[in-house]
């Protein structure tokens, strides 16, 4: 692989990943499944922002194939879809005070 | 619709879940093994070093080792030639003359040369069947065990691959119709309620990755069904449909123009000076290359190159005998087309091996995260039927199982470094090896009274088994870390670190609950109940 390459994936992945943790940060489901005490410091935000930030977190992977570079875009989505799973589950609150009832 | 007394209703619903669960295990098996094959050339270089690793198995001048090497052999097996990389850079050429088996079977036959790319000597030789050949293969031998695992579960032709290609049907209407109908699950992309009810816990685990995997789920599955049904099913079907089941006619008219027939003898294809023009036109190293006619006048010469950087496809060019450009060839028929177009996408899609380690690493990822929404969602299904005996006895075989598969695995792997260091049948003990861990996690998991001692079991095991490894692969191989830094060995380096890592994560899971084990039945049933 060559520097190129991955300077493309690195420069397109890295701003995608970071919007994508600052849509799960505000995410309104996400925030009102909180426990109450973390609730109450972060606001969600308004659907219009959502959307402009989804939008720009794609934006890379949209300019990659509009180049033409499907290779740096496979990549980029991948790292991107792993990523969001990733930040997910650093987001999740911890398991203290779980519950064992039947679903 | 036909009526049915409540009891013939139940059992009938027990065999339809449980049909679905069975297929639901091969699946899991497909996609882990899958994880394991992306790479599979790492783990062949890995599994069966040379003492130095060159910079590339196509070094300037190996065409002319080929030349010397088919010197040695016989010139009956002079009609093609095909030569390609195999573990730790060998390159091995495989001079050969079409035949039948007694069956009737096509069958190549013929003499492989296993050659060093740095001192240009044949290491090793092998004569017989393309498929004895194959069997010889001691240094690929655990890299095929695992891709031969994940490509038709070592199940005989074409039955394997028919599975395989129905279990990846299955996964791609599962990927499908899990968008249509879940389609409000996308608003819970970032909802996992960890401190909530435990159920409700792994069930958002299994949601987000399955959420996230979907557009990857759907490529694999897509991918991998064509592999697997284009050659056990799909030309057979063309050849009966379209050319009065003449297969030879369907792959004449596949892959292009057959070459001329001029049997005049001539000297030995230039291969080089084709392999030098080839990489110019490429920009990237020869995948392999084909060799028709071997030292006759219409000798053909099939370069295939691998994606250069930053593109996907691969590229094929023509030359003749004496090493002479003539065209650049789809890898469908002998014009470019659409279909020829998608074809060339299929491989690296499916493999994620068009940029190295990055593209191969995102596809490990993403193909683990498929493998832990199949066990995730298989532990659902039977835990929510965990006060029915039938579905708790299938509820620990999936414990095994999802537990017991990556161990058995690795087993594989203690079966092979012996035979490498000690001799003996490598398939038998690879095998053997594999299936003790397998039998031995079901039997573990169906023994115990609670799943979740199972579990704790299982991943210790697999933490200690996968600490072990690069130490058996150092006995085994008898290459050390320091003699793997001297021969710039980086796939020793990568996957003993990368095995040392994943056993310690073993041990770190080991110490921490699965939700959804907590409330499997034999966590307070006996088996016997």
């Amino acid at each position: 692989m060559s520097l190129s390459l991955l300077l493309l994936v690195v420069l397109g992945a890295v701003p995608s990943l970071v919007l994508l943790l600052m849509l799960g940060s505000r995410d309104p489901k996400r925030l009102r499944n909180l426990p109450r005490n973390a609730r109450e410091s972060v606001t969600p935000w308004p659907p219009a922002r959502r959307r402009l930030i989804g939008a720009l977190a794609a934006l890379p992977g949209l300019l990659m194939m509009l180049n033409g570079e499907w290779a740096a875009f496979l990549i980029w989505l991948g790292l991107c879809l792993c990523g969001g799973w990733l930040w997910v589950h650093r987001l999740a609150p911890p398991a203290i005070g779980a519950t064992m009832s039947r679903d | 619709m036909i009526r049915l007394p409540q009891r013939e209703t139940r059992t009938l619903l027990a065999v339809h879940g449980w049909s679905a669960v069975l297929l639901g295990l091969l699946l899991y098996a497909v996609i882990v093994t899958g994880v394991a094959s992306v790479f599979t050339d790492e783990i062949a270089d890995w599994s069966s070093p040379l003492p130095s690793q060159a910079d590339t198995a196509w070094p300037q001048g190996i065409g002319s080792a080929i030349q010397h090497a088919a010197q040695t052999v016989d010139p009956q097996f002079h009609e093609d030639m095909i030569a390609f990389r195999q573990a730790g850079g060998r390159m091995q050429a495989f001079f050969h003359k079409h035949d039948t088996d007694p069956a009737g079977k096509p069958i190549e036959r013929g003499v492989v040369t296993v050659i060093d790319p740095q001192s240009r000597q044949i290491i090793e030789r092998r004569e017989g069947t393309d498929e004895e050949i194959g069997e010889m293969n001691l240094p690929n031998a655990l890299a095929h065990f695992i891709v031969d695992l994940h490509v038709r579960l070592h199940l005989p032709n074409p039955w394997g691959l028919l599975l395989t290609g129905i279990l990846g049907l299955a996964m791609m209407l599962a990927a499908v119709t899990g968008f249509v109908i879940h389609r409000h699950l996308f608003k819970e992309l970032f909802t996992l309620r960890r401190h909530k009810d435990r159920m409700l816990s792994t069930r958002d685990a299994h949601v987000i990755a399955g959420t996230w995997n979907l557009p990857f789920a759907f490529i694999l599955a897509f991918t991998g069904s064509f592999f697997s049904f284009a050659s056990s099913f799909g030309i057979p079907a063309m050849a009966m449909a379209a050319f009065g089941g003449d297969r030879d006619k369907v792959i004449e008219v596949l892959i292009g123009n057959p070459a001329a027939n001029d049997p005049t003898p001539a000297p030995p294809p230039a291969l080089d000076r084709a392999l030098d023009d080839a990489r110019q036109r490429a920009g990237s190293d020869p995948w392999y290359i084909l060799s028709e006619h071997w030292g006759r006048a219409d000798a053909l010469q099939t370069v295939v190159m691998l994606p250069a950087s930053g593109t996907l496809r691969n590229r094929t060019f023509l030359y003749d005998a004496a090493g002479r450009f003539m065209q650049e060839k789809p890898l469908l028929g002998s014009v470019p087309s659409s279909g020829a177009a998608v074809y060339s996408l299929m491989g690296p899609l499916h493999f994620g091996n068009f940029a190295g380690v990055l593209s191969k690493a995102a596809w490990f990822a993403l193909g683990f995260a498929g493998a832990y929404v199949t066990f995730t969602g298989l532990l659902l299904w039977t835990t929510r039927r965990e006060d029915q005996p039938a579905w708790r006895y299938l509820g620990r075989s999936v414990t095994g199982l999802g537990y017991g598969l990556p161990l058995a695995l690795i087993m594989a792997a203690y079966g092979y470094f012996p035979v490498v260091r000690l001799g003996g049948d490598v398939h038998v003990m690879m095998m053997t090896a594999f299936l003790a861990g397998l039998l031995g996690a079901l039997l573990l998991a169906n023994l115990l009274r609670q799943l979740a001692d199972s579990r704790r079991i299982l991943l210790s095991l697999t933490a200690l088994a996968l600490i072990g490894l690069p130490w058996l692969r150092w006995i085994g191989t008898g290459v050390s870390w320091i003699d793997a830094a001297h021969g710039g060995l980086n796939a020793v380096f990568a996957i003993d670190l990368g095995l040392s890592i994943a056993g310690l994560l073993c041990l770190r899971a080991v110490r921490r609950p699965s939700p959804a084990m907590k409330r499997l039945p034999s966590a307070q049933a006996s088996p016997a109940t």
